[in-house]
């Protein structure tokens, strides 16, 4: 499968702060990776230096064979985005949003793209709606329609259900599944729910404090932080594990260190 | 520059104009408040026999319709890009392939538009109101106009790249930051009065010049060439600092992490 994201050496500092040191990974076109790791592992900063909206310290960043610095413009036209903390303007109605992003991202025959949007995350009766009248899973689906409009070959999503009820967060997770089989596009996926990646990802990368702790399918990452005697993917103790681990050392539990970060080759 | 981004940024801009009370109050409500103020101030000051020589008191009027241009179009450069800063919507914008040169091309067009609109109101209730023909300078108007409304957006994209780089508790500068330059543009007064060092100031600023201009083709009937090419200099001058201020600083924000931390 062709390589979408090839990311090598990426670092970045905030001042005397290391938000994510020298990481290398890729993300296959067709491919659903899921990034992990507790509140400020460097996934969100991850994401923003993979837009171009934080620029790296060192490290190289290429989506689809192009890099990203040179040819910012290139890349952003076949990628998109979609975060449950970015918003749409609330006094625009749905329609006049999609509108204006469908021609920033110059869509072609845009109203035709938009109305095929709409229909396809059940929301035609939306249309004309402020987005800030909408409830939380409503906004999720504009966000969604918003981020498919120029058909992109890779997909940022940034826990895009965090605001979703159980059933809303179901049916997004098999629209992803869904879009992913019809259209081949790479997505990178971030979220707190783990039953969410083990389901939807098909490999995952496990951030902790900047750095690539371990990569692999669910259950070769729960292997690698875990044990290898285990037998079923448990993200959920691998998340609670190094989260505790970084906390205390030496807790009543008597956690396993976290194993140094790899080399990812 | 792709025309299609700047329009889909002045679509943006329109729409939220379209749904949003508080934008209108800025674009009518406001200047119509002060041009009522200074309309009726001067039909009381004319009742009691004041005059300012042959100036004639309707030039009160005419300077605050012309003070309301410069600060419109400062204001609502700076307020569009609040917008998305609080709708949250700035990094969808800046996600996109949206080049920084489309944004501010569309931001400003937006807020000329606006101002105009604001302007011909303002110019037919003065005529309505109080008899006062802001058209009555003839053609040293549009120069005069362009001045004013470059230098607006130059001061507007200042404030812009200040609350891009320190954030929005900058925002209060997108309404005040003209009121800080009033004192010295000799908007109701001429700039012999200031201070002989302030004078200095004042003419490096280009409202001064349109200003005093205005008030010499009043008087005389003299519209000053030389005077006017130097104010538009000076205010295409302020345009370009601006402009490459704005893309400094939001790269300086990209590099601190700054632009994801808008709020």
């Amino acid at each position: 499968m062709t390589v979408a994201i090839r990311v090598k050496h990426l670092s970045k500092r905030f001042g005397a702060q290391e938000a994510v040191c020298d990481i290398s990974f890729e993300v296959r076109q067709g491919e659903i990776v899921g990034l992990l790791g507790p509140n400020g592992a460097g996934k969100t900063t991850t994401i923003q230096m993979l837009l171009g909206l934080i620029e790296p310290t060192a490290g190289d960043i290429e989506i689809l064979g192009w890099d990203l610095v040179r040819h910012r413009t290139t890349v952003l036209q076949q990628v998109n985005f979609s975060s449950a903390y970015v918003s749409l303007p609330p006094r625009l109605t749905v329609w006049e949003n999609l509108d204006v992003f469908a021609r920033l991202y110059e869509v072609p025959d845009h109203q035709a793209r938009i109305r095929e949007l709409l229909e396809y995350f059940e929301i035609t009766q939306l249309r004309d709606r402020q987005v800030g009248t909408l409830s939380s899973g409503q906004v999720a689906r504009v966000n969604l329609c918003k981020a498919m409009l120029n058909r992109p070959r890779v997909l940022f999503l940034d826990e895009p259900t965090a605001s979703l009820d159980p059933d809303a967060a179901l049916r997004a997770r098999e629209r992803f599944k869904e879009i992913r089989a019809r259209e081949g596009l790479a997505i990178l996926y971030t979220s707190h729910n783990m039953a969410e990646i083990e389901e939807v990802c098909d490999r995952v990368i496990f951030i902790h404090r900047g750095r690539i702790l371990a990569e692999g399918s669910p259950l070769d990452v729960t292997r690698q932080i875990l044990g290898a005697a285990v037998e079923e993917p448990d993200l959920e103790e691998v998340f609670i594990h190094v989260a505790r681990a970084s906390e205390s050392p030496a807790t009543a539990a008597g956690p396993r260190p976290i194993q140094p970060p790899r080399a990812v080759p | 520059m792709s025309w299609r981004r700047v329009y889909a940024i002045i679509l943006r801009y329109s729409y939220g104009l379209r749904h949003d009370v508080a934008r209108l109050f800025d674009l009518f409500f406001w200047p119509i408040v002060d041009l009522l103020v200074w309309g009726f101030l001067t039909v009381y000051l004319t009742d009691v026999g004041f005059t300012l020589g042959g100036l004639g008191l309707s030039w009160l009027i005419g300077g605050i319709i012309f003070w309301t241009l410069l600060y419109r179009s400062s204001q609502d450069v700076a307020v569009q890009l609040l917008e998305d800063i609080w709708a949250r919507n700035f990094l969808n914008l800046f996600a996109s392939p949206l080049r920084l040169s489309e944004f501010i091309a569309g931001m400003v067009l937006v807020a000329g538009v606006k101002v105009l609109i604001t302007f011909l109101a303002l110019g037919l209730l003065a005529w309505l109101l109080y008899h006062y023909q802001v058209l009555a300078l003839g053609l040293p108007l549009l120069p005069y106009l362009a001045v004013l409304l470059v230098f607006g957006w130059g001061m507007g994209l200042v404030v812009s790249a200040l609350i891009i780089r320190f954030g929005s508790r900058l925002q209060v500068f997108a309404w005040g930051a003209a009121f800080l330059i009033q004192p010295i543009s000799a908007v109701f007064y001429p700039v012999e009065v200031l201070p002989p060092p302030v004078q200095v100031l004042a003419r490096l600023n280009p409202p001064t010049y349109v200003f005093e201009g205005m008030r010499q083709v009043v008087l005389h009937g003299v519209f000053r060439w030389d005077q006017w090419l130097l104010a538009q200099a000076l205010a295409f001058g302020v345009l370009a600092f601006s402009i490459w201020l704005f893309a400094w600083l939001f790269d300086d924000a990209r590099v601190r992490g700054m632009l994801t931390r808008l709020d």
